[in-house]
Protein backbone atom coordinates (compact mmCIF):
# COMPACT_ATOMS: atom_id res chain seq x y z
CA UNK A 1 0.00 0.00 0.00
CA UNK A 2 1.37 3.39 -0.87
CA UNK A 3 1.03 6.55 1.09
CA UNK A 4 0.64 9.85 -0.67
CA UNK A 5 3.72 11.97 -0.37
CA UNK A 6 3.25 15.26 1.45
CA UNK A 7 2.49 18.14 -0.90
CA UNK A 8 5.63 19.72 -2.18
CA UNK A 9 6.50 23.29 -1.42
CA UNK A 10 6.33 25.68 -4.31
CA UNK A 11 7.10 29.33 -4.75
CA UNK A 12 3.43 30.08 -4.14
CA UNK A 13 3.15 27.70 -1.18
CA UNK A 14 6.53 27.68 0.52
CA UNK A 15 5.23 25.86 3.56
CA UNK A 16 2.95 23.16 2.27
CA UNK A 17 4.19 20.24 4.36
CA UNK A 18 1.65 18.43 6.54
CA UNK A 19 3.39 19.17 9.82
CA UNK A 20 4.62 22.43 11.27
CA UNK A 21 8.35 22.70 10.98
CA UNK A 22 10.74 25.35 11.94
CA UNK A 23 12.62 26.69 8.97
CA UNK A 24 16.37 26.89 9.23
CA UNK A 25 17.20 30.26 10.71
CA UNK A 26 19.98 32.29 9.23
CA UNK A 27 21.43 35.31 10.89
CA UNK A 28 20.71 38.46 8.93
CA UNK A 29 23.46 40.93 8.15
CA UNK A 30 21.08 43.81 8.88
CA UNK A 31 18.60 44.71 11.56
CA UNK A 32 15.16 44.42 10.04
CA UNK A 33 12.49 47.09 10.20
CA UNK A 34 8.98 46.41 11.43
CA UNK A 35 5.93 48.12 10.00
CA UNK A 36 2.93 49.53 11.82
CA UNK A 37 -0.14 51.75 11.60
CA UNK A 38 0.28 55.20 13.10
CA UNK A 39 -2.59 57.61 13.66
CA UNK A 40 -3.42 60.77 15.55
CA UNK A 41 -6.64 62.60 14.70
CA UNK A 42 -7.07 64.44 18.01
CA UNK A 43 -9.32 61.63 19.24
CA UNK A 44 -7.20 58.57 18.51
CA UNK A 45 -3.54 58.49 19.49
CA UNK A 46 -0.65 56.11 18.90
CA UNK A 47 2.45 55.19 20.79
CA UNK A 48 5.51 53.19 19.76
CA UNK A 49 7.15 50.97 22.37
CA UNK A 50 10.53 49.46 21.51
CA UNK A 51 11.33 46.78 24.07
CA UNK A 52 14.95 45.52 23.98
CA UNK A 53 14.30 43.05 26.79
CA UNK A 54 12.24 41.13 24.27
CA UNK A 55 15.49 40.40 22.48
CA UNK A 56 18.29 40.55 25.03
CA UNK A 57 18.86 39.54 28.62
CA UNK A 58 21.70 42.04 28.97
CA UNK A 59 20.35 45.17 30.68
CA UNK A 60 23.43 47.19 29.73
CA UNK A 61 23.40 46.45 25.98
CA UNK A 62 22.84 49.73 24.09
CA UNK A 63 20.18 50.24 21.43
CA UNK A 64 18.93 52.98 19.12
CA UNK A 65 15.81 53.29 16.98
CA UNK A 66 15.09 55.00 13.67
CA UNK A 67 11.47 55.83 12.88
CA UNK A 68 10.31 56.68 9.35
CA UNK A 69 6.76 57.94 8.89
CA UNK A 70 5.08 57.49 5.51
CA UNK A 71 1.91 59.07 4.18
CA UNK A 72 1.60 58.01 0.58
CA UNK A 73 4.92 59.10 -0.88
CA UNK A 74 7.87 56.87 -1.50
CA UNK A 75 9.95 58.97 0.88
CA UNK A 76 9.05 59.42 4.54
CA UNK A 77 7.43 62.66 5.64
CA UNK A 78 9.47 62.56 8.82
CA UNK A 79 12.44 60.60 10.17
CA UNK A 80 13.33 60.39 13.83
CA UNK A 81 16.55 58.95 15.21
CA UNK A 82 16.56 58.20 18.91
CA UNK A 83 19.29 58.71 21.44
CA UNK A 84 20.91 55.45 22.58
CA UNK A 85 18.98 53.63 25.29
CA UNK A 86 19.84 50.69 27.51
CA UNK A 87 18.53 47.15 27.20
CA UNK A 88 16.39 47.42 30.31
CA UNK A 89 14.72 50.61 29.11
CA UNK A 90 11.67 50.95 26.87
CA UNK A 91 11.91 53.52 24.11
CA UNK A 92 8.53 55.20 23.69
CA UNK A 93 7.41 57.65 21.00
CA UNK A 94 4.01 59.35 21.10
CA UNK A 95 1.98 60.48 18.11
CA UNK A 96 1.86 63.95 19.69
CA UNK A 97 5.64 64.11 19.12
CA UNK A 98 5.12 63.48 15.42
CA UNK A 99 2.40 66.11 15.11
CA UNK A 100 4.70 68.59 16.82
CA UNK A 101 7.55 67.73 14.45
CA UNK A 102 5.32 68.01 11.38
CA UNK A 103 3.54 71.11 12.60
CA UNK A 104 0.24 69.51 11.67
CA UNK A 105 -2.95 68.74 13.53
CA UNK A 106 -3.51 65.17 12.38
CA UNK A 107 -1.66 62.24 10.83
CA UNK A 108 -2.57 58.81 9.52
CA UNK A 109 -0.01 56.68 7.77
CA UNK A 110 2.62 54.03 8.30
CA UNK A 111 5.66 53.91 10.48
CA UNK A 112 8.77 51.90 9.77
CA UNK A 113 10.66 51.11 12.98
CA UNK A 114 14.26 49.97 12.73
CA UNK A 115 15.79 49.36 16.13
CA UNK A 116 19.31 48.04 16.42
CA UNK A 117 21.83 47.06 19.02
CA UNK A 118 24.83 49.35 19.12
CA UNK A 119 26.93 46.61 20.72
CA UNK A 120 26.05 43.39 18.94
CA UNK A 121 25.35 42.32 15.36
CA UNK A 122 21.91 40.95 14.52
CA UNK A 123 21.41 37.28 15.32
CA UNK A 124 18.71 34.77 14.55
CA UNK A 125 15.96 37.25 15.41
CA UNK A 126 17.32 40.39 13.74
CA UNK A 127 14.68 42.82 14.95
CA UNK A 128 13.78 44.37 18.26
CA UNK A 129 10.40 43.71 19.80
CA UNK A 130 8.30 46.77 18.95
CA UNK A 131 4.68 47.31 19.88
CA UNK A 132 2.23 49.88 18.61
CA UNK A 133 -0.45 51.01 21.01
CA UNK A 134 -3.62 52.85 20.18
CA UNK A 135 -6.06 54.65 22.46
CA UNK A 136 -8.93 57.07 22.00
CA UNK A 137 -9.78 59.88 24.41
CA UNK A 138 -13.38 58.68 24.64
CA UNK A 139 -12.38 55.05 25.20
CA UNK A 140 -13.67 53.99 21.78
CA UNK A 141 -10.32 52.43 20.82
CA UNK A 142 -7.89 50.50 22.95
CA UNK A 143 -5.37 48.19 21.36
CA UNK A 144 -1.81 47.03 21.18
CA UNK A 145 -0.27 45.07 18.32
CA UNK A 146 3.25 43.98 17.42
CA UNK A 147 5.10 45.60 14.57
CA UNK A 148 5.27 43.35 11.51
CA UNK A 149 8.55 42.17 10.08
CA UNK A 150 7.76 42.65 6.45
CA UNK A 151 10.70 40.96 4.80
CA UNK A 152 13.75 39.02 5.79
CA UNK A 153 15.01 35.49 6.26
CA UNK A 154 13.53 34.73 9.63
CA UNK A 155 10.67 32.64 10.85
CA UNK A 156 8.83 34.85 13.28
CA UNK A 157 6.36 37.54 12.34
CA UNK A 158 7.44 37.50 8.72
CA UNK A 159 4.57 38.00 6.35
CA UNK A 160 4.34 35.57 3.50
CA UNK A 161 1.74 34.92 0.88
CA UNK A 162 -0.96 37.02 -0.65
CA UNK A 163 -3.73 35.22 1.22
CA UNK A 164 -4.48 35.79 4.86
CA UNK A 165 -7.43 35.02 7.06
CA UNK A 166 -9.19 35.51 10.36
CA UNK A 167 -11.55 32.90 11.77
CA UNK A 168 -14.15 34.61 13.94
CA UNK A 169 -15.22 37.85 12.29
CA UNK A 170 -18.54 39.15 13.60
CA UNK A 171 -21.44 40.86 11.86
CA UNK A 172 -24.48 40.70 14.09
CA UNK A 173 -26.69 42.92 16.23
CA UNK A 174 -24.08 43.23 18.94
CA UNK A 175 -20.78 43.65 17.08
CA UNK A 176 -19.29 44.87 13.81
CA UNK A 177 -15.96 44.09 12.17
CA UNK A 178 -13.53 46.21 10.24
CA UNK A 179 -10.28 45.28 8.55
CA UNK A 180 -7.12 47.39 8.62
CA UNK A 181 -4.57 46.70 5.89
CA UNK A 182 -1.16 48.34 5.60
CA UNK A 183 0.18 48.91 2.11
CA UNK A 184 3.91 49.36 2.52
CA UNK A 185 4.47 49.01 -1.22
CA UNK A 186 5.24 52.13 -3.27
CA UNK A 187 2.29 51.37 -5.55
CA UNK A 188 -1.47 50.90 -5.09
CA UNK A 189 -2.44 47.37 -4.14
CA UNK A 190 -5.64 45.55 -5.03
CA UNK A 191 -7.49 43.50 -2.41
CA UNK A 192 -10.61 41.33 -2.17
CA UNK A 193 -12.50 39.96 0.80
CA UNK A 194 -14.07 36.49 0.82
CA UNK A 195 -16.46 35.94 3.71
CA UNK A 196 -17.37 32.37 4.64
CA UNK A 197 -20.21 31.43 6.95
CA UNK A 198 -19.43 28.59 9.40
CA UNK A 199 -21.29 26.19 7.12
CA UNK A 200 -19.17 27.27 4.15
CA UNK A 201 -21.39 29.67 2.22
CA UNK A 202 -19.38 32.42 0.53
CA UNK A 203 -19.76 36.10 -0.35
CA UNK A 204 -17.00 38.18 -1.92
CA UNK A 205 -16.34 41.89 -2.15
CA UNK A 206 -15.76 43.80 -5.32
CA UNK A 207 -12.08 44.47 -6.07
CA UNK A 208 -10.81 47.20 -3.76
CA UNK A 209 -7.60 49.17 -3.65
CA UNK A 210 -5.23 50.72 -1.14
CA UNK A 211 -3.08 53.71 -2.01
CA UNK A 212 0.69 53.39 -2.03
CA UNK A 213 2.42 53.55 1.36
CA UNK A 214 -0.88 54.03 3.19
CA UNK A 215 -3.15 52.18 5.58
CA UNK A 216 -6.82 51.70 4.84
CA UNK A 217 -9.65 50.51 7.08
CA UNK A 218 -12.55 48.62 5.49
CA UNK A 219 -15.93 48.19 7.13
CA UNK A 220 -16.77 44.53 6.55
CA UNK A 221 -20.49 45.00 5.98
CA UNK A 222 -19.93 47.87 3.57
CA UNK A 223 -17.21 46.01 1.69
CA UNK A 224 -19.13 42.74 1.46
CA UNK A 225 -22.79 43.65 0.87
CA UNK A 226 -25.05 41.01 2.39
CA UNK A 227 -22.46 40.00 4.97
CA UNK A 228 -24.81 40.33 7.89
CA UNK A 229 -27.54 38.35 6.16
CA UNK A 230 -25.05 35.64 5.19
CA UNK A 231 -24.03 35.11 8.80
CA UNK A 232 -27.41 35.81 10.40
CA UNK A 233 -28.49 32.21 10.67
CA UNK A 234 -25.19 31.11 12.17
CA UNK A 235 -24.75 33.43 15.13
CA UNK A 236 -23.37 36.31 13.13
CA UNK A 237 -19.91 34.72 13.00
CA UNK A 238 -17.78 33.78 10.04
CA UNK A 239 -14.27 33.42 8.66
CA UNK A 240 -12.68 36.05 6.48
CA UNK A 241 -10.19 35.30 3.71
CA UNK A 242 -8.29 38.24 2.26
CA UNK A 243 -6.53 38.26 -1.08
CA UNK A 244 -4.12 41.03 -2.03
CA UNK A 245 -2.01 41.53 -5.11
CA UNK A 246 1.02 42.07 -2.88
CA UNK A 247 1.39 40.97 0.67
CA UNK A 248 -0.10 43.33 3.25
CA UNK A 249 -0.01 43.22 7.02
CA UNK A 250 -3.63 42.83 8.09
CA UNK A 251 -5.56 43.42 11.30
CA UNK A 252 -9.13 42.82 12.36
CA UNK A 253 -10.95 45.22 14.67
CA UNK A 254 -14.25 44.32 16.32
CA UNK A 255 -16.48 47.01 17.82
CA UNK A 256 -19.51 46.88 20.05
CA UNK A 257 -22.46 48.45 18.24
CA UNK A 258 -24.07 49.65 21.46
CA UNK A 259 -21.01 51.48 22.80
CA UNK A 260 -18.93 52.01 19.68
CA UNK A 261 -15.93 50.70 21.58
CA UNK A 262 -13.29 48.63 19.76
CA UNK A 263 -11.89 46.06 22.15
CA UNK A 264 -10.57 43.53 19.69
CA UNK A 265 -7.52 44.38 17.61
CA UNK A 266 -5.08 41.73 16.45
CA UNK A 267 -3.38 40.55 13.30
CA UNK A 268 -4.58 38.03 10.74
CA UNK A 269 -2.64 34.90 9.79
CA UNK A 270 -1.19 34.23 6.35
CA UNK A 271 -2.12 31.03 4.55
CA UNK A 272 1.37 30.22 3.39
CA UNK A 273 4.54 30.21 5.41
CA UNK A 274 5.03 29.21 9.01
CA UNK A 275 2.58 30.66 11.51
CA UNK A 276 3.47 34.16 12.56
CA UNK A 277 3.49 35.20 16.16
CA UNK B 1 7.01 -8.28 3.37
CA UNK B 2 3.42 -7.55 2.37
CA UNK B 3 4.25 -3.87 2.03
CA UNK B 4 7.29 -4.67 -0.08
CA UNK B 5 5.21 -6.95 -2.28
CA UNK B 6 2.53 -4.29 -2.65
CA UNK B 7 5.08 -1.69 -3.64
CA UNK B 8 6.57 -4.04 -6.18
CA UNK B 9 3.15 -4.61 -7.73
CA UNK B 10 2.48 -0.88 -7.83
CA UNK B 11 5.88 -0.29 -9.34
CA UNK B 12 5.04 -2.71 -12.11
CA UNK B 13 1.45 -1.54 -12.56
CA UNK B 14 1.45 2.16 -11.59
CA UNK B 15 -2.05 2.65 -12.98
CA UNK B 16 -3.34 0.74 -9.96
CA UNK B 17 -2.59 3.81 -7.87
CA UNK B 18 -5.51 5.64 -9.42
CA UNK B 19 -8.03 2.88 -8.69
CA UNK B 20 -10.76 3.52 -6.15
CA UNK B 21 -9.70 0.96 -3.50
CA UNK B 22 -6.10 2.13 -3.45
CA UNK B 23 -7.11 5.77 -3.30
CA UNK B 24 -9.41 5.02 -0.36
CA UNK B 25 -6.66 3.12 1.41
CA UNK B 26 -4.24 5.93 0.80
CA UNK B 27 -6.67 8.50 2.13
CA UNK B 28 -7.26 6.37 5.23
CA UNK B 29 -3.53 6.15 5.86
CA UNK B 30 -3.20 9.89 5.45
CA UNK B 31 -6.00 10.54 7.95
CA UNK B 32 -4.39 8.18 10.44
CA UNK B 33 -1.09 10.02 10.02
CA UNK B 34 -2.72 13.41 10.60
CA UNK B 35 -4.51 12.09 13.67
CA UNK B 36 -1.25 10.71 15.04
CA UNK B 37 0.69 13.90 14.25
CA UNK B 38 -1.74 16.81 14.43
CA UNK B 39 -0.84 20.44 14.48
CA UNK B 40 -1.08 21.05 18.22
CA UNK B 41 -2.52 24.40 19.25
CA UNK B 42 -3.48 25.73 22.64
CA UNK B 43 -4.77 28.80 24.38
CA UNK B 44 -6.24 30.03 27.64
CA UNK B 45 -9.90 30.13 28.51
CA UNK B 46 -12.25 31.34 31.22
CA UNK B 47 -15.90 30.69 31.87
CA UNK B 48 -17.03 33.07 34.59
CA UNK B 49 -19.53 35.87 35.03
CA UNK B 50 -17.11 38.44 33.62
CA UNK B 51 -15.71 36.50 30.65
CA UNK B 52 -16.73 33.56 28.52
CA UNK B 53 -14.75 31.93 25.73
CA UNK B 54 -15.63 30.99 22.16
CA UNK B 55 -13.32 29.04 19.85
CA UNK B 56 -12.98 29.29 16.05
CA UNK B 57 -11.14 26.95 13.74
CA UNK B 58 -11.61 27.28 9.99
CA UNK B 59 -10.80 25.03 7.08
CA UNK B 60 -10.63 27.34 4.09
CA UNK B 61 -9.15 26.69 0.71
CA UNK B 62 -6.20 28.58 -0.66
CA UNK B 63 -7.17 28.76 -4.33
CA UNK B 64 -3.63 28.10 -5.55
CA UNK B 65 -3.58 24.82 -3.62
CA UNK B 66 -7.18 23.56 -3.45
CA UNK B 67 -6.19 19.95 -2.75
CA UNK B 68 -4.78 20.99 0.60
CA UNK B 69 -8.29 21.80 1.76
CA UNK B 70 -9.90 18.53 2.80
CA UNK B 71 -12.37 17.60 5.52
CA UNK B 72 -10.47 17.58 8.80
CA UNK B 73 -10.94 16.44 12.36
CA UNK B 74 -10.26 18.70 15.32
CA UNK B 75 -9.80 17.34 18.83
CA UNK B 76 -10.57 19.86 21.58
CA UNK B 77 -9.42 19.22 25.16
CA UNK B 78 -10.04 21.35 28.23
CA UNK B 79 -7.87 21.35 31.36
CA UNK B 80 -8.64 22.95 34.70
CA UNK B 81 -6.26 25.46 36.26
CA UNK B 82 -4.30 22.70 37.96
CA UNK B 83 -3.77 20.95 34.66
CA UNK B 84 -6.28 18.12 35.18
CA UNK B 85 -8.09 17.06 32.00
CA UNK B 86 -11.79 17.87 32.06
CA UNK B 87 -13.19 17.26 28.60
CA UNK B 88 -12.06 15.85 25.23
CA UNK B 89 -14.21 15.87 22.12
CA UNK B 90 -13.53 15.50 18.40
CA UNK B 91 -15.24 17.65 15.77
CA UNK B 92 -15.33 17.38 11.98
CA UNK B 93 -14.86 20.47 9.81
CA UNK B 94 -15.87 20.13 6.14
CA UNK B 95 -14.15 22.05 3.35
CA UNK B 96 -14.70 25.82 3.56
CA UNK B 97 -16.43 25.44 6.93
CA UNK B 98 -15.52 26.77 10.36
CA UNK B 99 -15.95 25.31 13.81
CA UNK B 100 -17.62 27.78 16.18
CA UNK B 101 -17.60 26.39 19.69
CA UNK B 102 -18.79 27.86 22.96
CA UNK B 103 -16.37 26.22 25.35
CA UNK B 104 -18.91 26.30 28.17
CA UNK B 105 -21.02 23.88 26.15
CA UNK B 106 -18.29 21.29 26.64
CA UNK B 107 -18.19 21.72 30.41
CA UNK B 108 -20.20 19.69 32.90
CA UNK B 109 -23.17 21.73 34.18
CA UNK B 110 -21.60 22.23 37.60
CA UNK B 111 -18.49 23.78 36.07
CA UNK B 112 -20.26 26.25 33.81
CA UNK B 113 -19.66 29.77 34.95
CA UNK B 114 -17.12 28.58 37.50
CA UNK B 115 -13.87 28.24 35.56
CA UNK B 116 -11.51 31.01 36.56
CA UNK B 117 -8.69 29.76 34.37
CA UNK B 118 -8.03 26.80 32.12
CA UNK B 119 -6.14 25.60 29.08
CA UNK B 120 -7.81 24.64 25.83
CA UNK B 121 -5.76 22.38 23.54
CA UNK B 122 -6.71 21.98 19.89
CA UNK B 123 -5.33 19.28 17.61
CA UNK B 124 -5.84 20.08 13.93
CA UNK B 125 -5.83 16.72 12.15
CA UNK B 126 -5.36 17.73 8.55
CA UNK B 127 -3.00 19.21 6.01
CA UNK B 128 -1.62 22.40 7.33
CA UNK B 129 -0.88 25.85 6.08
CA UNK B 130 0.17 28.76 8.19
CA UNK B 131 -3.49 29.64 8.38
CA UNK B 132 -4.43 26.50 10.32
CA UNK B 133 -4.69 28.41 13.55
CA UNK B 134 -7.39 28.72 16.14
CA UNK B 135 -8.78 32.09 17.18
CA UNK B 136 -10.70 32.79 20.35
CA UNK B 137 -13.31 35.29 21.50
CA UNK B 138 -13.34 36.28 25.14
CA UNK B 139 -16.56 38.15 25.70
CA UNK B 140 -19.21 39.47 28.03
CA UNK B 141 -22.30 41.62 27.56
CA UNK B 142 -20.22 44.77 27.12
CA UNK B 143 -17.28 43.67 25.02
CA UNK B 144 -15.70 41.08 22.81
CA UNK B 145 -11.97 40.68 22.40
CA UNK B 146 -10.12 38.21 20.23
CA UNK B 147 -6.68 36.76 19.54
CA UNK B 148 -5.04 33.58 18.32
CA UNK B 149 -3.70 30.46 19.98
CA UNK B 150 -0.12 30.53 21.15
CA UNK B 151 1.13 26.98 21.40
CA UNK B 152 3.84 26.42 18.87
CA UNK B 153 5.69 29.72 18.91
CA UNK B 154 6.50 30.08 22.54
CA UNK B 155 9.89 28.39 22.65
CA UNK B 156 12.11 30.19 23.19
CA UNK B 157 11.49 33.87 23.79
CA UNK B 158 13.05 35.96 21.06
CA UNK B 159 16.45 36.09 22.67
CA UNK B 160 15.04 37.90 25.70
CA UNK B 161 12.00 37.81 27.93
CA UNK B 162 8.26 37.72 27.33
CA UNK B 163 7.43 41.31 28.01
CA UNK B 164 4.27 43.36 28.60
CA UNK B 165 5.27 46.69 27.07
CA UNK B 166 2.78 48.96 28.82
CA UNK B 167 1.54 48.38 32.36
CA UNK B 168 -0.76 50.89 33.99
CA UNK B 169 -3.19 50.79 36.88
CA UNK B 170 -6.34 52.87 36.79
CA UNK B 171 -10.03 52.14 36.62
CA UNK B 172 -9.74 52.35 32.85
CA UNK B 173 -6.64 50.16 32.59
CA UNK B 174 -6.29 47.21 35.00
CA UNK B 175 -3.86 44.55 33.83
CA UNK B 176 -4.47 40.82 34.31
CA UNK B 177 -2.04 38.12 33.20
CA UNK B 178 -3.25 34.85 31.67
CA UNK B 179 -0.44 32.30 31.79
CA UNK B 180 -0.53 28.65 30.79
CA UNK B 181 2.15 26.03 31.30
CA UNK B 182 2.82 23.87 28.24
CA UNK B 183 5.67 21.94 29.79
CA UNK B 184 5.56 18.44 31.25
CA UNK B 185 7.34 19.88 34.28
CA UNK B 186 6.10 22.47 36.72
CA UNK B 187 6.73 26.01 35.52
CA UNK B 188 8.16 28.66 37.80
CA UNK B 189 9.00 32.19 36.79
CA UNK B 190 9.97 35.45 38.35
CA UNK B 191 7.76 38.33 37.29
CA UNK B 192 9.51 41.70 37.32
CA UNK B 193 7.66 44.99 37.17
CA UNK B 194 9.57 48.19 36.46
CA UNK B 195 8.26 51.71 36.71
CA UNK B 196 9.14 54.44 34.23
CA UNK B 197 12.32 55.27 36.14
CA UNK B 198 13.55 51.68 36.25
CA UNK B 199 12.70 50.83 39.84
CA UNK B 200 11.86 47.15 40.06
CA UNK B 201 9.60 44.89 42.05
CA UNK B 202 9.60 41.13 41.71
CA UNK B 203 7.22 38.31 42.49
CA UNK B 204 6.87 34.80 41.12
CA UNK B 205 4.33 32.42 39.67
CA UNK B 206 4.19 28.62 39.76
CA UNK B 207 2.10 26.42 37.50
CA UNK B 208 1.75 22.64 37.38
CA UNK B 209 1.98 20.88 33.99
CA UNK B 210 -0.92 22.02 31.78
CA UNK B 211 -1.91 24.38 34.58
CA UNK B 212 -2.91 28.00 34.11
CA UNK B 213 -3.56 31.15 36.12
CA UNK B 214 -5.42 34.42 35.68
CA UNK B 215 -3.54 36.93 37.80
CA UNK B 216 -4.66 40.45 38.60
CA UNK B 217 -1.53 42.58 38.67
CA UNK B 218 -2.88 44.57 41.58
CA UNK B 219 -3.02 41.34 43.57
CA UNK B 220 0.56 40.44 42.66
CA UNK B 221 2.02 43.86 43.50
CA UNK B 222 0.85 45.89 46.49
CA UNK B 223 0.06 49.58 45.88
CA UNK B 224 0.53 49.11 42.17
CA UNK B 225 -0.93 52.47 41.29
CA UNK B 226 1.37 54.31 43.68
CA UNK B 227 4.41 52.44 42.41
CA UNK B 228 3.70 53.26 38.76
CA UNK B 229 2.75 56.86 39.59
CA UNK B 230 0.58 57.37 36.47
CA UNK B 231 3.43 56.49 34.11
CA UNK B 232 3.54 53.35 31.94
CA UNK B 233 5.65 50.56 33.36
CA UNK B 234 6.96 47.37 31.85
CA UNK B 235 6.65 43.78 33.05
CA UNK B 236 8.56 40.69 32.06
CA UNK B 237 8.67 37.00 32.87
CA UNK B 238 12.13 35.86 33.97
CA UNK B 239 11.69 32.27 32.77
CA UNK B 240 12.53 32.43 29.09
CA UNK B 241 13.40 28.74 28.79
CA UNK B 242 10.28 26.72 29.54
CA UNK B 243 7.35 26.65 27.13
CA UNK B 244 4.43 28.70 28.32
CA UNK B 245 1.74 30.90 26.79
CA UNK B 246 1.23 34.48 27.84
CA UNK B 247 -1.65 36.85 27.24
CA UNK B 248 -2.51 40.01 29.08
CA UNK B 249 -6.01 41.40 29.51
CA UNK B 250 -6.73 45.06 30.10
CA UNK B 251 -9.93 45.63 32.04
CA UNK B 252 -11.76 48.93 31.78
CA UNK B 253 -13.82 48.95 34.95
CA UNK B 254 -15.67 52.09 33.96
CA UNK B 255 -16.92 50.58 30.70
CA UNK B 256 -17.09 46.96 31.88
CA UNK B 257 -14.89 45.90 28.97
CA UNK B 258 -11.81 43.75 28.41
CA UNK B 259 -9.23 43.64 25.68
CA UNK B 260 -6.64 40.95 25.15
CA UNK B 261 -3.15 40.92 23.68
CA UNK B 262 -0.82 37.98 23.27
CA UNK B 263 2.87 38.29 24.04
Amino acid sequence: MSVDAPPRSTAAIPYAGPQPQRAVRHASPEWLPVIGWFVDDRLRHSRINVVPLGNTIDPTERFAATLKFFRGGEQPVHTFISEPFAGDQVFRYESADLLHALGEATFEGLVEITARSLDNPPGHFPWIDSWLEFAADDGSLSGSVPGFVFKGGTTKRVMSGKWQHWPGVVANAAHATSVLLLNYHPRPTAVRFDLFSPSGRLLSSEPLSIDARMPRTFDLERSVPGARELLAGEGGFGSLRIWSAYKLPGFVLIASRSTGVINSFDHTVPFAGPPID
Amino acid sequence: MAIGLGRAVLGRYPRLRSTWPLQQASAWRQRQSWRAHPRRMASWYRDAADLRTRLFVSNLEMPEAPRLCQPVGVMVRLYDQDGRPEVARRFAIPRHASLVLELRDLLPAARRGNVESGQVAIDFEGPQLGSARAYLHWYNERSLTSSHEKFGLTIPAVGGYWTVPNVQDSDAYRVHLAVTNLDARAYTSDITLKDSEGHARTTSVQLPPNGSRFLALSALFQDLSGFLDHQPGVLYFGNNQQPAMYYYFVQNERLGTWRVQHL
